[in-house]
């Protein structure tokens, strides 16, 4: 593996160089540069068309730079995307599966797809890590918000990738359902040490969640650190929200 | 390569479980049927009429005096051609907009391209499941038109016939492709996919509807039923005589025709089928021969197609619009 090494040998298994996407005349990403150490949970905030998403989609290789490149899990994104891929889970916001097959049979199609040798294996531990055994042979169409969410996360980690990138999470689940998907990532961090990267609005969540966060706006990163830093340099007894309008509002003076 | 296999399996399995879809299908199938059946039993009472006239003559003490009215089984399948022109671009059409307007709706396209799977292989897949269900579609046509003419027309067909027969469907099967692939590009490449149907179709109408006849139109010869020259007692030399007078007319009228990919199809297997009396005696390889641009236009229109597609593919923007 061939992390880029910063000075303190920390490795870095998200490493975002001058990065810029331009539709048009307007830059949604602009000259991003963003580090993301193995092992981290990250939240990358932003206003609504901040652009996170773009930003996530050209590090999952959906997407072709203007500008600028990156390296994911020791790979560059443009020159060795199928290897990025094979590295990587995407949960895009708002997912949909195929509707008219069971669950077993999309995790099943995406197994192969990420080119697991043995899927039922894989699909079964999936689902019981997921406490999603029950929605195994019923259709996506019959399944609830919640319960699609559970399955778009089983098909994003079924290949056990070193990154799992997901757009909005939280969008649309009720606080059960948050609930779960926050003890799902953090477990999945934990027992597996995958690195998560999460495009989020939800700064309650943040501060449950994520070790780091990174705040975008205007396609420009303004701040990123530890969340524990972040919330010492903006005194401590603030909330997560207090400190996010003050970097927000202190680059908008600017 | 493997990858290639697991998407064009899902693909076969998709186009198999849309009920709507193989309603249409049968639909189409049953109207191609009854095509052939109609014109088997024409060509079964034409023989019949035949022998029964003989059957008279001969009773009569006399002998037959032209010659034994020369029946072809392939012209039969005129019929079916006029459908497969129409219908199997439809068919091309409606395959390769589900098969991209599917994915874009779910996203799944997304997904699957997230996957180490190469635009390539994605795109190999699609083609293969597709194709192989064309390709059943058509050996069902075939079969049935075949039993049809065996069974009901009492027909035997020659060795040379059935390898005809068989060019007609392979050539089919490239024509309904890429009608295929020219709807995958427009579902892939435009924005809003009702945008794309209406081109789609609109294509659709210009190449397979419109420019055929307006091409059929000019021709002198197709204005009154049975032949306007043969109406007013031309034989074949006054044809080309008079025609020679309106040589660029008739030019115009060729180079219309040609810009219909639908009418150089409808060239090459009405050849094979001898559907023109002149290519009825003629060998397999000089009919290909004489029939090699429009054979060659066919598989043009489909490689452009494919190469569309690829392009479009691998063009990592267009895939990303929510
Ligand atoms: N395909 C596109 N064509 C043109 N502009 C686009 C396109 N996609 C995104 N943009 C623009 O790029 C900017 C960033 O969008 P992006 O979706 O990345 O923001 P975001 O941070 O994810 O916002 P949100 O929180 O609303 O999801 C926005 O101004 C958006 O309008
Ligand atoms: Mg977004």
């Amino acid at each position: 593996m061939k992390y880029s090494k910063n000075p303190s040998e920390k490795q870095f298994i998200i490493d975002v160089r001058s990065l810029s996407k331009k539709y048009g005349d307007n830059f949604a990403v602009d000259g991003l540069n963003l580090k993301v150490a193995e092992g981290e949970i990250f939240g990358f905030l932003g206003h609504n068309g901040a652009g996170k998403t773009t930003t996530v989609n050209m590090l999952t290789t959906l997407l072709q730079p203007t500008s600028g490149g990156a390296f994911v899990a020791g790979f560059d994104i443009l020159k060795e995307s199928v290897e990025v891929r094979k590295r990587i889970g995407y949960l895009p916001e708002n997912i949909q599966l195929y509707d008219s097959m069971t669950s077993y049979e999309n995790l099943e199609y995406f197994a192969k797809l990420s080119g697991i040798s043995k899927p039922e294996e894989s699909i079964l531990q999936v689902l019981d890590f997921l406490d999603a055994e029950s929605y195994r042979d019923k259709k996506i169409s019959a399944l609830s918000k919640g319960m699609r969410q559970r399955i778009g996360i089983a098909q994003a980690i079924l290949h056990e990738p070193k990154v799992l990138f997901l757009d909005e999470p939280t969008s649309g689940l009720d606080p059960f359902g948050v609930k779960q998907l926050r003890d799902t990532l953090l477990r999945l961090n934990k027992e597996q040490g995958m690195t998560i990267f999460m495009n989020t609005h939800l700064l309650s969540e943040v501060t449950k969640t994520c070790s780091t966060i990174g705040v975008l706006s205007h396609g420009k990163l303004i701040h990123s650190d530890s969340l524990v830093n972040t919330m010492k340099r903006f005194n401590d007894e603030s909330s997560l929200e207090q400190v996010y309008l003050t970097i927000e509002e202190g680059h908008y003076e600017k | 390569m493997s990858n290639s296999l697991v998407i064009a399996r899902k693909e076969f399995k998709d186009i198999l479980h849309s009920g709507i879809f193989l309603t249409v299908l049968l639909l189409l199938l049953a109207l191609t049927a009854t095509s052939v059946i109609v014109s088997s039993f024409v060509f079964k009472s034409q023989v019949d009429s035949y022998q029964s006239s003989l059957h008279i003559l001969k009773e009569l003490g006399k002998q037959p005096g032209g010659p034994q009215p020369e029946l072809f089984p392939l012209n039969l399948l005129r019929g079916v051609i006029d459908y497969l022109e129409i219908v199997g671009a439809i068919l091309g059409i409606l395959l390769g907009s589900l098969t991209i307007a599917r994915e874009k709706n779910t996203q799944t396209l997304k997904l699957i391209l997230t996957r180490p799977v190469s635009r390539k292989d994605l795109l190999f897949g699609k083609m293969l499941g597709n194709a192989v269900f064309i390709g059943i579609v058509l050996v069902f046509v075939g079969s049935f038109a075949l039993l049809s003419l065996v069974f009901v027309a009492g027909a035997a067909l020659t060795l040379t016939e059935a390898a005809k027969l068989l060019l007609v469907l392979a050539i089919s099967w490239i024509y309904i492709m890429a009608f295929f692939s020219l709807a995958a590009f427009l579902f892939l490449s435009m924005r809003s996919l009702s945008n794309a149907l209406i081109v789609a179709f609109t294509i659709w109408m210009v190449f397979v509807l419109i420019l055929p006849q307006i091409g059929d139109t000019m021709d002198p010869d197709n204005q009154v039923p049975g032949g306007f020259f043969n109406s007013i007692y031309f034989n074949k030399e006054q044809e080309k005589q008079v025609l020679a007078k309106f040589s660029s007319y008739e030019t115009a009228r060729n180079f219309i025709e040609e810009l219909s990919v639908t009418k150089n199809y409808e060239r090459t297997v009405f050849a094979l089928l001898g559907i023109k009396p002149e290519f009825n005696g003629m060998q397999v390889p000089d009919i290909l021969g004489q029939k090699l641009f429009d054979i060659l236009v066919v598989m043009l229109f489909f490689a452009a197609g494919i190469l569309a597609d690829y392009s479009v593919l691998n063009k990592k923007d267009i895939l990303v619009w929510d």
